[in-house]
Protein backbone atom coordinates (compact mmCIF):
# COMPACT_ATOMS: atom_id res chain seq x y z
CA UNK A 1 0.00 0.00 0.00
CA UNK A 2 1.36 3.36 -1.01
CA UNK A 3 0.20 5.96 1.48
CA UNK A 4 2.23 9.00 2.47
CA UNK A 5 0.20 9.44 5.64
CA UNK A 6 0.71 5.86 6.83
CA UNK A 7 4.40 6.33 5.99
CA UNK A 8 4.55 9.47 8.14
CA UNK A 9 2.75 7.77 11.01
CA UNK A 10 5.41 5.07 10.87
CA UNK A 11 8.49 7.29 10.64
CA UNK A 12 6.98 9.79 13.12
CA UNK A 13 8.16 12.84 11.15
CA UNK A 14 6.32 15.90 12.42
CA UNK A 15 4.11 13.83 14.72
CA UNK A 16 2.70 16.10 17.42
CA UNK A 17 0.39 13.71 19.19
CA UNK A 18 -0.70 10.12 19.04
CA UNK A 19 -2.77 7.65 20.98
CA UNK A 20 -4.30 4.26 20.29
CA UNK A 21 -6.50 5.38 17.37
CA UNK A 22 -5.31 8.81 16.26
CA UNK A 23 -2.21 10.62 15.07
CA UNK A 24 -1.75 14.37 14.69
CA UNK A 25 1.12 15.60 12.52
CA UNK A 26 2.38 18.79 10.96
CA UNK A 27 1.36 18.91 7.31
CA UNK A 28 4.48 18.36 5.18
CA UNK A 29 3.26 20.98 2.70
CA UNK A 30 1.18 23.30 4.87
CA UNK A 31 -1.25 25.82 3.45
CA UNK A 32 -0.46 27.96 6.51
CA UNK A 33 2.21 27.80 9.22
CA UNK A 34 0.98 25.32 11.84
CA UNK A 35 -1.34 23.39 9.51
CA UNK A 36 -2.00 20.06 11.27
CA UNK A 37 -3.38 16.76 9.96
CA UNK A 38 -5.47 14.69 12.36
CA UNK A 39 -5.80 11.18 10.98
CA UNK A 40 -7.03 7.75 12.03
CA UNK A 41 -3.99 5.53 12.64
CA UNK A 42 -5.59 2.74 10.68
CA UNK A 43 -5.60 3.43 6.94
CA UNK A 44 -9.07 4.71 6.03
CA UNK A 45 -9.83 6.60 2.83
CA UNK A 46 -13.30 8.05 3.24
CA UNK A 47 -14.85 9.82 6.23
CA UNK A 48 -17.78 7.40 6.33
CA UNK A 49 -15.43 4.45 6.80
CA UNK A 50 -14.09 5.79 10.11
CA UNK A 51 -15.73 4.15 13.15
CA UNK A 52 -18.08 6.51 15.04
CA UNK A 53 -16.01 6.43 18.20
CA UNK A 54 -12.83 7.36 16.36
CA UNK A 55 -14.30 10.22 14.34
CA UNK A 56 -15.65 11.60 17.62
CA UNK A 57 -12.19 11.39 19.18
CA UNK A 58 -10.64 12.99 16.10
CA UNK A 59 -12.90 16.02 16.47
CA UNK A 60 -12.15 16.30 20.19
CA UNK A 61 -8.39 16.20 19.56
CA UNK A 62 -8.70 18.62 16.65
CA UNK A 63 -10.46 21.04 18.97
CA UNK A 64 -7.65 20.77 21.52
CA UNK A 65 -5.06 21.32 18.80
CA UNK A 66 -7.06 24.26 17.55
CA UNK A 67 -6.82 25.72 21.08
CA UNK A 68 -3.07 25.09 21.03
CA UNK A 69 -2.87 27.05 17.77
CA UNK A 70 -4.59 30.03 19.40
CA UNK A 71 -2.38 29.84 22.48
CA UNK A 72 1.01 28.88 21.09
CA UNK A 73 0.98 30.42 17.62
CA UNK A 74 -1.08 33.47 18.54
CA UNK A 75 -3.34 33.10 15.50
CA UNK A 76 -6.71 34.87 15.18
CA UNK A 77 -8.70 31.91 13.91
CA UNK A 78 -8.72 28.24 12.94
CA UNK A 79 -10.55 26.15 10.38
CA UNK A 80 -11.43 22.50 10.76
CA UNK A 81 -11.86 20.92 7.35
CA UNK A 82 -12.50 17.52 5.82
CA UNK A 83 -12.21 17.24 2.06
CA UNK A 84 -14.16 14.06 1.59
CA UNK A 85 -13.77 12.62 -1.91
CA UNK A 86 -12.07 13.83 -5.08
CA UNK A 87 -14.57 16.59 -6.00
CA UNK A 88 -14.07 18.01 -2.50
CA UNK A 89 -10.34 18.32 -3.17
CA UNK A 90 -9.12 15.27 -1.25
CA UNK A 91 -5.50 14.68 -2.23
CA UNK A 92 -4.45 11.75 -0.10
CA UNK A 93 -6.09 8.33 -0.02
CA UNK A 94 -6.04 8.58 3.78
CA UNK A 95 -8.85 10.61 5.36
CA UNK A 96 -7.58 13.82 6.98
CA UNK A 97 -9.19 16.25 9.39
CA UNK A 98 -7.30 19.49 8.77
CA UNK A 99 -6.70 22.11 11.43
CA UNK A 100 -5.65 25.28 9.62
CA UNK A 101 -4.48 28.28 11.67
CA UNK A 102 -5.79 31.58 10.30
CA UNK A 103 -4.32 35.04 10.42
CA UNK A 104 -6.00 38.20 9.29
CA UNK A 105 -5.53 38.81 5.54
CA UNK A 106 -3.61 35.55 5.12
CA UNK A 107 -4.91 35.27 1.56
CA UNK A 108 -6.23 31.72 1.95
CA UNK A 109 -9.23 30.78 -0.17
CA UNK A 110 -11.33 28.61 2.11
CA UNK A 111 -14.65 30.38 1.49
CA UNK A 112 -17.39 29.83 -1.06
CA UNK A 113 -19.90 31.95 -2.93
CA UNK A 114 -23.54 31.09 -2.22
CA UNK A 115 -25.41 29.78 -5.25
CA UNK A 116 -28.84 30.96 -6.36
CA UNK A 117 -31.01 27.92 -5.82
CA UNK A 118 -34.74 28.08 -6.44
CA UNK A 119 -37.34 27.03 -3.91
CA UNK A 120 -38.20 23.88 -5.82
CA UNK A 121 -34.61 22.65 -5.86
CA UNK A 122 -34.29 23.36 -2.13
CA UNK A 123 -37.46 21.39 -1.39
CA UNK A 124 -36.36 18.46 -3.54
CA UNK A 125 -33.05 18.31 -1.68
CA UNK A 126 -34.88 18.58 1.64
CA UNK A 127 -37.23 15.69 0.84
CA UNK A 128 -34.46 13.45 -0.49
CA UNK A 129 -32.27 14.09 2.55
CA UNK A 130 -35.10 13.56 5.04
CA UNK A 131 -35.87 10.19 3.47
CA UNK A 132 -32.41 9.03 4.55
CA UNK A 133 -32.01 10.36 8.08
CA UNK A 134 -33.67 7.56 10.05
CA UNK A 135 -30.32 6.21 11.27
CA UNK A 136 -28.69 9.53 12.13
CA UNK A 137 -27.91 9.71 15.83
CA UNK A 138 -27.81 5.91 16.12
CA UNK A 139 -24.16 5.21 16.77
CA UNK A 140 -22.10 2.06 16.44
CA UNK A 141 -22.00 0.18 19.72
CA UNK A 142 -18.69 0.21 21.52
CA UNK A 143 -17.31 -2.82 23.27
CA UNK A 144 -18.99 -3.08 26.65
CA UNK A 145 -16.93 -1.93 29.54
CA UNK A 146 -16.47 -4.45 32.35
CA UNK A 147 -19.15 -3.92 34.96
CA UNK A 148 -17.77 -2.53 38.16
CA UNK A 149 -18.70 -4.84 40.97
CA UNK A 150 -19.60 -2.93 44.07
CA UNK A 151 -17.42 -3.51 47.05
CA UNK A 152 -19.33 -5.12 49.93
CA UNK A 153 -18.38 -2.09 52.00
CA UNK A 154 -20.22 0.24 49.63
CA UNK A 155 -23.34 -1.85 49.69
CA UNK A 156 -23.29 -1.96 53.45
CA UNK A 157 -22.94 1.78 53.62
CA UNK A 158 -25.85 2.25 51.27
CA UNK A 159 -27.99 -0.13 53.26
CA UNK A 160 -27.13 1.74 56.40
CA UNK A 161 -28.13 4.94 54.70
CA UNK A 162 -31.44 3.47 53.63
CA UNK A 163 -32.09 2.10 57.09
CA UNK A 164 -31.36 5.46 58.50
CA UNK A 165 -33.80 7.16 56.16
CA UNK A 166 -36.39 4.52 56.86
CA UNK A 167 -36.07 5.14 60.56
CA UNK A 168 -36.57 8.83 60.00
CA UNK A 169 -39.75 8.26 58.13
CA UNK A 170 -41.20 5.90 60.66
CA UNK A 171 -42.59 7.83 63.60
CA UNK B 1 -17.83 32.27 27.90
CA UNK B 2 -15.91 33.20 30.99
CA UNK B 3 -17.09 36.30 32.76
CA UNK B 4 -20.59 36.15 31.34
CA UNK B 5 -23.45 36.21 33.80
CA UNK B 6 -26.54 34.02 33.27
CA UNK B 7 -28.52 37.19 32.52
CA UNK B 8 -26.06 38.20 29.83
CA UNK B 9 -26.17 34.71 28.34
CA UNK B 10 -29.97 34.83 28.23
CA UNK B 11 -29.74 38.14 26.42
CA UNK B 12 -27.23 36.76 23.89
CA UNK B 13 -29.47 33.76 23.25
CA UNK B 14 -32.46 36.00 22.69
CA UNK B 15 -30.59 38.06 20.13
CA UNK B 16 -28.87 35.10 18.43
CA UNK B 17 -30.74 33.97 15.34
CA UNK B 18 -29.14 30.52 15.51
CA UNK B 19 -30.27 29.98 19.10
CA UNK B 20 -33.75 30.87 17.84
CA UNK B 21 -33.43 28.37 14.96
CA UNK B 22 -32.13 25.68 17.34
CA UNK B 23 -35.07 26.18 19.70
CA UNK B 24 -37.56 26.32 16.84
CA UNK B 25 -38.61 29.92 17.48
CA UNK B 26 -37.41 30.85 14.01
CA UNK B 27 -38.60 28.65 11.15
CA UNK B 28 -36.05 26.61 9.21
CA UNK B 29 -35.83 23.55 6.99
CA UNK B 30 -34.90 21.14 9.74
CA UNK B 31 -33.28 17.88 8.69
CA UNK B 32 -32.26 16.38 12.01
CA UNK B 33 -32.50 17.09 15.71
CA UNK B 34 -31.32 15.51 18.96
CA UNK B 35 -30.65 16.75 22.48
CA UNK B 36 -27.37 18.43 21.53
CA UNK B 37 -27.68 19.69 17.93
CA UNK B 38 -30.00 20.52 15.08
CA UNK B 39 -29.18 20.24 11.38
CA UNK B 40 -30.90 22.59 8.94
CA UNK B 41 -30.59 23.47 5.27
CA UNK B 42 -28.41 26.57 4.81
CA UNK B 43 -30.45 29.37 3.23
CA UNK B 44 -27.30 30.59 1.41
CA UNK B 45 -26.05 27.26 0.16
CA UNK B 46 -22.82 26.57 -1.72
CA UNK B 47 -24.72 23.67 -3.34
CA UNK B 48 -28.26 22.27 -2.96
CA UNK B 49 -28.43 20.21 0.24
CA UNK B 50 -25.81 22.31 2.08
CA UNK B 51 -26.36 21.57 5.78
CA UNK B 52 -25.66 23.55 8.93
CA UNK B 53 -25.19 21.69 12.17
CA UNK B 54 -25.91 24.05 15.07
CA UNK B 55 -25.44 23.37 18.77
CA UNK B 56 -28.51 23.85 20.93
CA UNK B 57 -26.40 25.66 23.51
CA UNK B 58 -24.94 28.98 22.56
CA UNK B 59 -21.20 28.76 21.90
CA UNK B 60 -19.37 31.40 19.95
CA UNK B 61 -16.51 29.10 18.90
CA UNK B 62 -15.69 25.41 19.15
CA UNK B 63 -12.95 25.77 21.83
CA UNK B 64 -15.74 26.75 24.28
CA UNK B 65 -17.52 23.44 23.79
CA UNK B 66 -17.12 20.49 26.18
CA UNK B 67 -15.53 17.31 24.78
CA UNK B 68 -18.72 15.27 24.69
CA UNK B 69 -20.45 17.83 22.49
CA UNK B 70 -17.45 18.10 20.17
CA UNK B 71 -17.34 14.31 19.84
CA UNK B 72 -21.05 14.27 19.11
CA UNK B 73 -20.62 16.89 16.40
CA UNK B 74 -17.91 14.72 14.81
CA UNK B 75 -20.10 11.62 14.76
CA UNK B 76 -23.00 13.60 13.34
CA UNK B 77 -20.69 15.02 10.63
CA UNK B 78 -19.89 11.50 9.50
CA UNK B 79 -23.49 10.35 9.51
CA UNK B 80 -24.94 13.40 7.78
CA UNK B 81 -22.18 13.30 5.19
CA UNK B 82 -23.16 9.71 4.49
CA UNK B 83 -26.82 10.72 4.24
CA UNK B 84 -25.95 13.41 1.68
CA UNK B 85 -23.83 11.03 -0.39
CA UNK B 86 -26.69 8.59 -0.59
CA UNK B 87 -29.63 10.98 -0.90
CA UNK B 88 -28.11 13.30 -3.49
CA UNK B 89 -25.89 10.72 -5.22
CA UNK B 90 -22.73 12.72 -4.62
CA UNK B 91 -19.07 11.98 -5.12
CA UNK B 92 -17.97 13.91 -2.07
CA UNK B 93 -18.68 16.29 0.78
CA UNK B 94 -16.84 19.15 2.46
CA UNK B 95 -17.01 19.44 6.24
CA UNK B 96 -16.08 22.94 7.38
CA UNK B 97 -15.86 24.78 10.70
CA UNK B 98 -14.61 28.33 11.20
CA UNK B 99 -13.41 29.60 14.57
CA UNK B 100 -13.03 33.36 14.52
CA UNK B 101 -13.61 36.11 11.98
CA UNK B 102 -10.13 35.61 10.51
CA UNK B 103 -11.21 32.04 9.65
CA UNK B 104 -14.31 33.26 7.85
CA UNK B 105 -16.79 32.96 10.71
CA UNK B 106 -19.78 35.18 10.06
CA UNK B 107 -22.27 34.24 12.79
CA UNK B 108 -21.97 34.63 16.56
CA UNK B 109 -22.92 30.98 17.09
CA UNK B 110 -20.85 27.83 16.48
CA UNK B 111 -21.83 25.88 13.39
CA UNK B 112 -20.51 23.16 11.14
CA UNK B 113 -21.11 23.17 7.39
CA UNK B 114 -21.57 19.96 5.42
CA UNK B 115 -21.48 20.80 1.73
CA UNK B 116 -22.50 18.35 -1.00
CA UNK B 117 -19.78 18.15 -3.66
CA UNK B 118 -19.78 17.13 -7.30
CA UNK B 119 -17.11 17.29 -9.97
CA UNK B 120 -16.76 20.81 -11.36
CA UNK B 121 -19.21 22.45 -8.94
CA UNK B 122 -16.95 25.49 -8.52
CA UNK B 123 -17.45 25.80 -4.79
CA UNK B 124 -13.93 27.01 -4.12
CA UNK B 125 -12.34 26.07 -0.76
CA UNK B 126 -8.84 25.38 -1.95
CA UNK B 127 -6.09 24.15 0.30
CA UNK B 128 -3.02 25.26 -1.63
CA UNK B 129 0.11 23.51 -0.39
CA UNK B 130 3.09 25.76 0.26
CA UNK B 131 6.73 24.97 0.65
CA UNK B 132 8.13 25.66 4.09
CA UNK B 133 11.77 25.86 5.13
CA UNK B 134 13.18 23.30 7.58
CA UNK B 135 13.86 26.01 10.15
CA UNK B 136 10.32 27.37 10.00
CA UNK B 137 8.97 23.82 10.19
CA UNK B 138 11.07 23.11 13.28
CA UNK B 139 10.11 26.40 14.92
CA UNK B 140 6.39 25.73 14.42
CA UNK B 141 6.83 22.15 15.56
CA UNK B 142 8.46 23.26 18.82
CA UNK B 143 5.86 25.94 19.54
CA UNK B 144 2.89 23.73 18.74
CA UNK B 145 4.28 20.75 20.65
CA UNK B 146 4.34 22.88 23.80
CA UNK B 147 0.75 23.99 23.31
CA UNK B 148 -0.46 20.49 22.55
CA UNK B 149 1.31 19.07 25.59
CA UNK B 150 -0.55 21.60 27.69
CA UNK B 151 -3.93 20.80 26.11
CA UNK B 152 -3.61 17.07 25.52
CA UNK B 153 -0.89 15.88 27.85
CA UNK B 154 2.41 14.31 26.84
CA UNK B 155 1.32 11.08 25.24
CA UNK B 156 3.33 11.08 22.04
CA UNK B 157 4.45 7.59 21.16
CA UNK B 158 3.19 5.88 24.28
CA UNK B 159 1.01 3.36 22.46
CA UNK B 160 1.53 -0.28 23.31
CA UNK B 161 3.57 -2.19 20.76
CA UNK B 162 1.93 -5.53 21.54
CA UNK B 163 -1.50 -4.27 20.56
CA UNK B 164 -0.33 -3.26 17.11
CA UNK B 165 1.20 -6.64 16.52
CA UNK B 166 -2.01 -8.51 17.28
CA UNK B 167 -3.95 -6.34 14.89
CA UNK B 168 -1.45 -6.97 12.11
CA UNK B 169 -1.58 -10.69 12.71
CA UNK B 170 -5.35 -10.69 12.59
CA UNK B 171 -5.53 -8.96 9.24
CA UNK B 172 -2.92 -11.30 7.79
CA UNK B 173 -4.92 -14.31 8.87
CA UNK B 174 -8.02 -12.90 7.24
CA UNK B 175 -6.25 -12.48 3.90
CA UNK B 176 -4.92 -16.03 3.85
CA UNK B 177 -8.39 -17.34 4.62
CA UNK B 178 -9.83 -15.54 1.62
CA UNK B 179 -7.08 -16.85 -0.63
CA UNK B 180 -7.68 -20.48 0.27
CA UNK B 181 -11.35 -20.08 -0.43
CA UNK B 182 -10.67 -18.73 -3.90
CA UNK B 183 -8.29 -21.56 -4.69
CA UNK B 184 -10.78 -24.17 -3.64
CA UNK B 185 -13.38 -22.78 -6.04
CA UNK B 186 -10.87 -22.79 -8.89
CA UNK B 187 -9.85 -26.37 -8.26
CA UNK B 188 -13.45 -27.47 -8.25
CA UNK B 189 -14.03 -25.93 -11.65
CA UNK B 190 -11.00 -27.51 -13.24
CA UNK B 191 -12.22 -30.92 -12.15
CA UNK B 192 -15.58 -30.23 -13.69
CA UNK B 193 -14.03 -29.21 -16.99
CA UNK B 194 -11.91 -32.36 -17.14
CA UNK B 195 -15.00 -34.45 -16.68
CA UNK B 196 -16.75 -32.75 -19.57
CA UNK B 197 -13.97 -33.80 -22.02
CA UNK B 198 -14.59 -30.90 -24.38
CA UNK B 199 -12.21 -29.89 -27.17
CA UNK B 200 -9.17 -28.11 -25.75
CA UNK B 201 -9.81 -24.78 -27.51
CA UNK B 202 -13.35 -24.58 -26.30
CA UNK B 203 -12.26 -25.46 -22.84
CA UNK B 204 -9.97 -22.47 -22.81
CA UNK B 205 -12.70 -20.19 -24.14
CA UNK B 206 -15.19 -21.58 -21.68
CA UNK B 207 -12.73 -21.11 -18.90
CA UNK B 208 -12.05 -17.54 -19.87
CA UNK B 209 -15.76 -16.85 -19.96
CA UNK B 210 -16.23 -18.51 -16.62
CA UNK B 211 -13.38 -16.57 -15.14
CA UNK B 212 -14.81 -13.33 -16.47
CA UNK B 213 -18.20 -14.19 -15.10
CA UNK B 214 -16.65 -15.09 -11.81
CA UNK B 215 -14.83 -11.79 -11.43
CA UNK B 216 -17.93 -9.91 -12.53
CA UNK B 217 -20.00 -11.75 -10.01
CA UNK B 218 -17.46 -11.15 -7.31
CA UNK B 219 -17.37 -7.44 -8.01
CA UNK B 220 -21.11 -7.26 -8.03
CA UNK B 221 -21.27 -9.04 -4.72
CA UNK B 222 -18.63 -6.78 -3.32
CA UNK B 223 -20.53 -3.72 -4.48
CA UNK B 224 -23.78 -5.05 -3.12
CA UNK B 225 -22.20 -5.82 0.20
CA UNK B 226 -20.87 -2.31 0.37
CA UNK B 227 -24.16 -0.79 -0.64
CA UNK B 228 -26.02 -2.76 1.98
CA UNK B 229 -23.57 -1.73 4.60
CA UNK B 230 -22.68 1.82 3.68
CA UNK B 231 -25.57 3.00 1.57
CA UNK B 232 -23.70 5.20 -0.92
CA UNK B 233 -21.02 3.93 -3.26
CA UNK B 234 -18.19 4.65 -0.83
CA UNK B 235 -16.12 2.08 -2.60
CA UNK B 236 -16.22 4.07 -5.80
CA UNK B 237 -15.42 7.28 -3.98
CA UNK B 238 -12.48 5.62 -2.31
CA UNK B 239 -11.35 3.93 -5.54
CA UNK B 240 -10.83 7.16 -7.46
CA UNK B 241 -8.44 8.20 -4.72
CA UNK B 242 -6.42 5.09 -5.25
CA UNK B 243 -7.39 3.39 -2.01
ZN1 LIG C 1 -2.82 5.51 4.93
ZN1 LIG D 1 -26.70 31.35 19.71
Amino acid sequence: MNCEICEQIKNKKGVLYQDKNITAMLAPKPTAAGHVYIVPKKHVTILEQIPDKIIGEMFAKANKISMACFESLGVQGTNLLIQNGLPAGQHHNHCILHVIPRRENDGLNLAWQPKQINEEEMSTAEIKIKENTSQVGVFEKEKQKPIKIKEPEEIKDKEKEEDYRLKERIP
Amino acid sequence: MEGITPEQLAQIQQQCIFCQIASGKVASKKIYEDEKVVAVLDINPANPGHLLVITKKHYFVMPQMPDDEVEHVGKIAKQLSQVLLKALKLEGTTVFIANGVAAGQKAQHFMMHIIPRKEGDEVGIQVQPKQISETDYDKIYQALSQGIKKNLGDITGLEKKSEEKTEEKESKEKISEEETEEKEIEDAEIVKEDAEESKPKIVIDERKKKEKKKTEKKEKEKKKKNKDKEGASLDDIAKVLGA
